[in-house]
């Protein structure tokens, strides 16, 4: 199910159990369904992102003709993305392999698990 | 039984609380509201209201209806002056038109002084209990479970859902708050039906029930925090079943926090479960059909019913002496309840005499912990999903969400919006911080329009009830007072956890849990009296009781050291000698198997990050060792370049699966040559170089370094022969008197060969020039992790330069951190600094502005001179280690 699909039941509706993916709150304040956890794929399945430590943005290595200010550019400031970002996980507490992934960093929505394409808009 | 309260004593009952005790004996007034010192008594007896906080035992804040009376425990009430019963403070709740919401941001900031004086005298006469700060803090454990199905309350839905997991072949915990399910269910069709599924569930080898265990807060994992009587649990289970419950909603009209209101259920549970009458006279608000059964449980306690107040369609007939049609506007009282105001539907409004009234509200969830699951994988079940369920509802519901958790779908649900409330124009919104409509109201004039704000300003919703009865009252208002902008205003303010109050010392549970490694010698050293040391996550040996006797040894005879705990890495693949070539800054093409190379590790800043040794093996693979704490993060540093590059490396860990000791000493040879019949003479095995050899019938890959000084064998070989390994070599040691040693004399014996330490002389700025190293870097080659910034800061001089300097004999050692001074200027800092014995004078290591370090150059350390050296204080041309 489109995980931005937002309000699919209410307390009215009298389902006994509610079975869908990220519904959320509305947020009148911030228009995106955001949430606090997702999971990444390894050969072993799903694991949850807390079995995880962050790597950082996946950035273009330096040429080594660099000029100065990109050199310095490319040590010290990072992009800090506002938005879809790919990015690094080491998988700390299992297989301790690298993964990348392509994240909304304002929804925490997985936008590309390791090894899938992530094309703009597919979200 | 009985327990001590206030000066006397208080009679207590098998399975009463403080509060159901404290009652029966009398009292009624329970503590002093936080602002106004306004009396206040039971009021919900579930542990959500703030009005029963007491001292027990020197705990500040118990809540005394969720605390299990003990025989010889010490209770007292909180917040008054000089008693909460007969409270001078009270003077204050005279005074609200001099104290408006927020006044003390108004009143006090000018002139300045007056608000440090202010201050003292509020945080005296608002607030809770004083704790005793003479208390020695208690480590509490922390445990972490790992259930299939998680299930929270042990209601009927609660219950259902365990057995209908269970059923479908999970293992489910259920936790619950009370002391045992249903504890505090008066008797009546829902205790029985409780009794009943608690029997099956205790029956059922599958369920584990966890009483007197209350869930704070569900995080990512999902991670479920539980407070246990004496431990916190992280439980980690598959799939969550919240199934907390639902209470009534807070009614607010002008006196609705006197004594001798309850909540329905508060009612129910004093009369019904514990037996406590709780007055003489009673009213009953029954705005749903389960407050009429409290009416009939105050009844049966012996209470005269006065009048059952119901909504329309409620049927309370047979209930009480009278039944009215309408609601409670008003209570009348000073102390305590005197009598209420009823409105009839029909408009009238009437004064009935009573000195309790129990209000059966509408029935909403108990909503903080279905607003904290988001999108982790939990289900509602019960008055969770739908407030207000039927017996029959919650146990077919709570089956249904079983079953659910016990397939295993990752099941996401949406926890149900809040509903709509009303709320009463006058009275107290939060009994907790004592705010009343009005001065909610007042804020809202002042601007604070947005719920979010409100609740900054007015701290309605942030004691320590945590807004779980008034949040949706606050909502209320703020829509009432400007509807225009309701969407906006009417966001729910946020909730987090502790959904329960808990104390400190539990949420620092296991901060002191480490985990820590042992080498397989590490009894071996305890049993040799050694003392420990943290280095990462190991426990290495500081020393084995005398650190001079440990270092002669080395310098003199032979000593060995466990360095087990280094990192080692195997590293092989077709493109394993690109791969080091661009991680390490030295050459590594032209090392042929068999020889060595000392290597710094740097990151892209060229910063040093660690260093080590690089092995060339035969056929072409590499094995690396690296420092103790730096093994688990250059691991992944290692993969990380090794992914960025593409190259085809393999890296593997051996750091837990190998063992390693350091022979070290001019006797090192003659002792290892006992052990092994591998040639190991200068010719055949020299100085940086490495050879795989037969110790003691073990396979070892022995490498010749020389960290301390003096002829040394590193010995690698399988950790499970470390322990026959180690004694062997202390049995054939023992014609040299060898000596096992700690790092504390490794940091004398390599401190006088000037080598440095990783992190210890070094810091996060440190690059190979500044500390001498140019030697280590090869600019010349293509690429290397750092380069492009050593070629950089190769333009500039360093600002600062790590050198040796000595004392002359017989002067103080200076403590390691003490600033080096040059004509009474700042000139730098002590990193590293020891008395060396075998040259008998201090010797250390040094940050000095680089102008000042030359060779010989003077500098003042701590008021001391010393010296500039040009090269280690020891064996400078390396003779012994070449030995």
């Amino acid at each position: 199910m489109n995980a931005r699909q937002g309000d699919v039941g209410t307390a009215n509706t009298r389902l006994s159990v509610y079975t869908f993916h990220n519904a959320h709150h509305k947020r009148a304040l911030y228009p995106y369904p955001t949430v606090s956890h997702f999971h990444i794929k390894t050969p072993f399945g799903y694991r949850p992102v807390s079995e995880f430590s962050y790597g950082g943005e996946v950035r273009p290595p330096l040429a080594p003709d660099a000029p100065d200010e990109e050199a310095i550019d490319h040590l010290w400031l990072r992009a800090n993305v506002n938005g879809v970002q790919r990015e690094r996980w080491f998988h700390t507490s299992g297989t301790r392999r690298w993964y990348t992934i392509v994240r909304d960093t304002r929804t925490n929505l997985v936008l590309a698990q390791p090894g899938e394409e992530y094309q703009e808009g597919s979200a | 039984m009985s327990i001590e309260f206030e000066g006397r004593e208080v009679a207590i009952q098998p399975g009463d609380s403080l509060a159901a005790a404290l009652y029966r004996d009398g009292v009624r007034v329970f503590s002093r509201s936080f602002k106004y010192h306004r009396p206040r008594g039971l009021y919900c007896l579930s542990g959500d209201c703030p009005n029963c906080l007491v001292t027990v035992d020197g705990e500040v804040n118990v809540r005394a209806c969720q605390c299990a009376a003990k025989d010889g425990q010490v209770v007292s009430r909180q917040n008054a002056w000089p008693s909460v019963d007969r409270d001078a403070l009270n003077v204050i709740d005279k005074m609200h038109p001099l104290m408006p919401v927020g006044f003390y941001y108004k009143t006090m900031a000018k002139p300045k002084f007056a608000w440090p004086l202010a201050e003292g005298v509020i945080r005296r006469v608002a607030g809770l209990g004083f704790s005793d700060k003479s208390d020695a803090p208690v480590d509490i454990d922390r445990v972490n479970r790992h259930p299939d199905v998680l299930v929270i309350g042990a209601g009927v839905a609660g219950l259902s859902a365990a057995i209908a997991a269970a059923e479908g072949g999970k293992r489910v915990m259920v936790i619950d708050e009370q002391w045992t399910p249903g504890a505090r269910v008066a008797a009546g069709p829902t205790k029985e039906a409780i009794d009943r599924l608690a029997a099956t569930a205790a029956s059922n080898p599958g369920i584990e029930v966890s009483s007197g265990t209350a869930a704070i807060g569900i995080y990512e994992g999902p991670m479920v925090l539980a407070l246990a009587a004496d431990h916190v649990a992280h439980i980690h289970p598959q799939a969550i079943v919240v199934a907390a419950g639902g209470m009534e909603v807070h009614r607010i009209f002008p006196n609705n926090d006197l004594p001798g209101i309850f909540m329905g259920r508060g009612a129910a549970r004093l009369a019904g479960a514990h037996g406590v009458k709780p007055g003489e006279r009673a009213v009953v608000w029954a705005e749903q059909p389960e407050a009429v059964e409290h009416a009939r449980t105050l009844a049966a306690a012996g209470v005269v019913v006065e009048a059952v107040v119901t909504a329309p369609g409620v049927d309370a007939s047979g209930v009480g002496n009278r039944q009215i049609e309408g609601s409670i506007v008003e209570a009348k009282g000073r102390k305590k309840l005197s009598g209420v105001v009823v409105k009839t539907t029909g408009g009238s409004t009437e004064e009935i005499s009573c000195d309790i009234l129990a209000i059966g509200s509408e029935i909403q969830q108990n909503m903080h912990l279905p607003r904290l699951v988001y999108d982790l994988p939990c289900i509602l079940a019960g008055d969770s999903a739908h407030p207000g369920s039927s017996l029959s509802e919650a146990e077919s519901n709570g089956r249904e969400a079983g079953a659910a958790a016990a397939a295993g779908l990752p099941l996401y649900v949406n926890p149900p919006a809040s509903k709509p409330r009303t709320c009463g124009t006058a009275g107290y919104v939060c009994l907790c911080e004592d705010v009343s409509v009005k001065e909610v109201e007042q804020a809202i004039d002042e601007g604070f329009e947005s719920a979010e704000l409100l609740k900054r300003y007015t701290t309605v919703t942030m004691g320590p009830c945590q807004g779980r009865l008034c949040a949706d009252q606050l909502r209320a208002i703020a829509e009432r007072k400007t509807p225009s902008e309701a969407a906006r205003v009417s966001a729910p303010t946020t909730l987090r956890p502790p959904v329960r109050p808990i104390q400190i010392q539990q949420a620092a549970a296991g901060a002191r849990h480490h985990i820590e490694r042992h080498t397989p010698l590490h009894q071996r050293h305890l049993e040799m009296g050694a003392t420990t040391l943290w280095a990462g996550p190991w426990k290495r040996i500081f020393s084995y009781g005398d650190m001079q006797a440990e270092y002669e040894a080395v310098r003199h005879r032979v000593g060995v050291i466990d360095v087990g705990t280094l990192g080692k890495f195997l590293l092989a693949g077709p493109d394993v000698v690109e791969f080091l070539e661009r991680i390490y800054p030295m050459r590594i093409a032209d090392l042929e198997p068999g020889r060595l190379r000392y290597g710094l590790m740097l990151e892209e800043g060229g910063v040093i990050i660690d260093d080590g040794t690089v092995c060339a093996l035969e056929g072409g693979a590499f094995y690396c060792t690296v420092t103790t704490s730096g093994a688990e993060r250059l691991e992944s540093w290692m993969l990380d370049w090794r992914d960025a590059w593409g190259l085809d490396v393999f890296v593997v860990n051996q750091t837990a699966s190998l063992a390693a000791v350091n022979v070290a000493g001019p006797h090192a040879r003659d002792l290892l040559q006992k052990l092994s019949d591998d040639p190991l003479d200068k010719e055949t095995f020299p100085y940086l170089r490495h050879r795989r050899i037969t110790v003691n019938g073990v396979s070892c890959l022995a490498i010749r370094l020389g960290f301390v000084g003096e002829l040394a064998y590193e010995l690698h070989f399988p950790a499970a022969a470390a322990v026959d390994m180690w004694d062997a070599i202390l049995e054939a040691g023992k014609e040299w008197d060898i000596r096992p040693f700690g790092l504390d004399a490794q940091r004398l014996l390599r401190l006088e060969k000037g080598h440095i330490i990783i992190s210890q002389d070094t810091d996060f700025e440190t690059n190979p020039w500044k500390v001498s190293m140019e030697w280590a870097v090869k600019l010349d080659k293509p690429d290397f992790v750092g380069k492009a910034a050593l070629v950089r800061a190769q333009r500039r001089t360093p600002r600062e330069t790590l050198v040796p300097w000595q004392m002359e004999p017989g002067m103080a050692t200076p403590p390691e951190g003490m600033t080096v001074t040059i004509g009474g200027n700042l000139a730098g800092r002590v990193t590293s600094s020891k008395m060396s014995y075998v040259l008998g004078h201090p010797v250390g290591l040094a940050w000095v502005v680089t102008e000042h370090a030359k060779e010989g150059g003077t500098i003042t350390i701590g008021g001391a001179p010393a010296t500039i050296a040009g090269h280690a204080f020891y064996d400078p041309e390396g003779v012994k280690l070449r030995a």
